[in-house]
């Protein structure tokens, strides 16, 4: 048992080593590279931060050549208006279909129905919402897109609320029911405030697939002053000749958010799959 | 009609017509225009039938695309689930401060755009700036930098690893959050009677977290299947169609051919390449009566 267990923790410790070198390295490239004079990543770049020599024209570059201001705030109002649509509408669906689940029969199929909605390609909604939008004003808005992207948020967010709704004791709404509460009372008063944590993991959710998306702006947003980030650093690649550097200052002011999102948001995450896996066992 | 049934349709309903707009309509709607001749600018079309399922079908991209998409949805999801387990479980048994920073930090590249993961590995990988090919020189892997993206040979698997190094930390994440529901009482018992650390695993923590393992791999398989943003970031689906899935074939036929039919028409025949598997892990993990 010694040895064994000796040799198991070695190759964790090798194992884990490993990961952060895979997961940091290209993280510090893509950083130290925003920052380093264009004649060094072309000399013998190995290793990031092997120089002192930094600049900011990169960054200035970017800032100077592109309207990074305006499409980020684009970014931050579709992620805000994602959110709002898509924890309320989340959170009705899933408590209904699962307090309900064992008096309604159908209701039982919302499982198998959320992953159904999670199995939908993107380009299979995004090409004919980019038609139908084109019908009701829709199209190259913001709203839009909000709406579109909440395509992708839903079905996990279902997920995740269904397991958290799943453990909630019964007795506590019973109790409430005794006391002659309505069951939107019961919802709003009762249900919603115990769940605040998963319902900031849901909303945090869906504000990172806004942050992620491409493939959606790409079918459905059309006027350079709507893009969001991504696709607006994406056009500006194809229009200009940058260089690596101005490229990786791009890519690290987009990623700063998601930085601090994922610092802040891995607690709740957790805290909401954590609920998820009580829920499916 | 009582308190309950009211609250059941007021909830229900509203967001389920938007469910149904924003999901149901637009299959449908590729449904219909898969038998059409419609080209995207033009608003006339007329039915032809089969026509765009029996050309696309009878094509060498259809069994290309399913190739691709099956090699590239499985082996980003084994990947993946892989790693993201390994990593759960070396980390989930530390509950010190040091070991959930190592978590937060691993969980970082899940949340930065694919646009900005696309342009760091095509920077990482590119034959002349690129420091992983300045590496592989330096190393004397090879004497010449490797074209990891425009080898037919070697664009799958790159773009798999690519792919894995964003999202695997996603698989980590639910199984991290699996492991921290298995009962610490019965992991110190097992290491009260003597087992070791593979014992343990196999007889107490395996039994719990298995189910959320195989629901992790199979919601990675569904999701990498029908990815279309990195794949089309890092190589459009090139060189030679080696990495051409379906949702990318549905995308250059729509916007490169502007055959709107004929990408509708591919678009439903993923869809229907998804149902199969689908439809086996429902039958699979259905509760037990």
């Amino acid at each position: 048992m010694g040895l064994q267990d000796t040799i198991l923790k070695i190759s964790k410790l090798v194992f884990l080593s490993l990961s952060l070198l895979v997961v940091v390295y290209p993280l510090l490239c893509m950083v130290f590279s925003s920052f380093a004079p264009d004649k060094l990543l072309f000399s013998g770049f190995l290793m990031p931060f092997s120089t002192l020599q930094l600049t900011f024209r990169h960054y200035q570059e970017v800032l100077a050549k592109t309207y990074f201001f305006q499409w980020y705030m684009n970014s931050l109002i579709v992620a805000g208006l994602c959110v709002a649509i898509n924890v309320p509408l989340a959170s009705m669906i899933a408590y209904v279909a699962t307090r309900y689940s064992s008096k309604y029969r159908p209701l039982k199929l919302f499982g198998p129905f959320s992953l159904f909605l999670y199995m939908i390609p993107g380009v299979v909604l995004a090409l004919p919402l980019s038609l139908l939008f084109g019908y009701i004003g829709l199209f190259d808005n913001l709203i839009g897109l909000a709406i579109a992207d909440s395509t992708f948020a839903l079905p996990l967010s279902l997920w995740i609320l269904w397991g958290h709704f799943v453990n909630i004791p019964k007795d506590l709404e019973e109790a409430a029911m005794v006391d002659g509460a309505s069951s939107w009372q019961i919802l709003i008063r009762i249900i919603l405030p115990i769940s605040r944590p998963v319902l900031t993991a849901v909303g945090i959710f869906a504000f990172i697939v806004v942050w992620l998306d491409y493939l959606f702006a790409l079918a459905l947003i059309r006027t350079e002053a709507n893009y969001p980030i991504a696709l607006g650093i994406n056009w500006l690649i194809r229009e200009y000749s940058f260089t690596w550097g101005e490229l990786m200052a791009a890519a690290t002011l987009m990623s700063i958010p998601s930085f601090i999102i994922g610092i802040l948001a891995f607690k709740y995450l957790l805290k909401g799959f954590e609920m998820v896996s009580k829920g499916v066992r | 009609m009582n308190e309950e049934t009211k609250f059941i349709l007021t909830a229900l309903v509203p967001p389920l017509i938007f469910l149904v707009f924003v999901e149901f309509v637009p299959i449908f709607y590729s449904l219909f225009f898969s038998f059409t001749d419609r080209v995207i600018f033009e608003t006339t079309y007329k039915f032809v039938g089969l026509e765009n399922y029996l050309r696309y079908l009878a094509s060498s991209d259809f069994i290309n695309n399913l190739i691709n998409s099956f090699a590239y949805g499985l082996g980003a999801a084994i990947l993946q689930t892989f790693w993201g387990l390994f990593l759960a479980l070396s980390l989930y048994k530390h509950q010190s401060v040091w070991a959930t920073a190592l978590c937060v930090i691993l969980f970082i590249p899940y949340v930065i755009p694919y646009v900005a993961v696309a342009l760091l590995w095509t920077f990482l990988l590119d034959q002349t700036a690129g420091p992983i090919n300045k590496w592989v020189t330096f190393l004397g892997i090879s004497d010449k930098p490797i074209p990891f993206l425009s080898s037919p040979q070697l664009a799958m698997p790159t773009v798999i690893l690519v792919t894995s190094w964003m999202l695997a930390p996603f698989a980590m994440l639910l199984l991290y959050a699996a492991l921290r529901t298995v009962p610490r009482d019965q992991l110190e018992a097992a290491m009260i009677d003597g087992a070791g650390a593979l014992e343990t695993f196999r007889h107490v923590t395996w039994p719990w977290i298995a189910r959320m393992f195989y629901i992790t791999l199979f919601l990675r398989f569904l999701f990498n299947f029908g990815k279309f943003d990195l794949i089309w970031l890092l190589t459009q689906g090139g060189p030679l169609k080696a990495t051409e899935t379906f949702p990318i074939r549905v995308w250059l036929m729509a916007y490169s051919e502007y055959n709107y039919g004929g990408a509708s028409a591919v678009a439903v025949v993923s869809l229907l390449a998804l149902m199969i598997p689908l439809a086996l892990f429902v039958y699979a993990t259905r509760e037990k009566e």
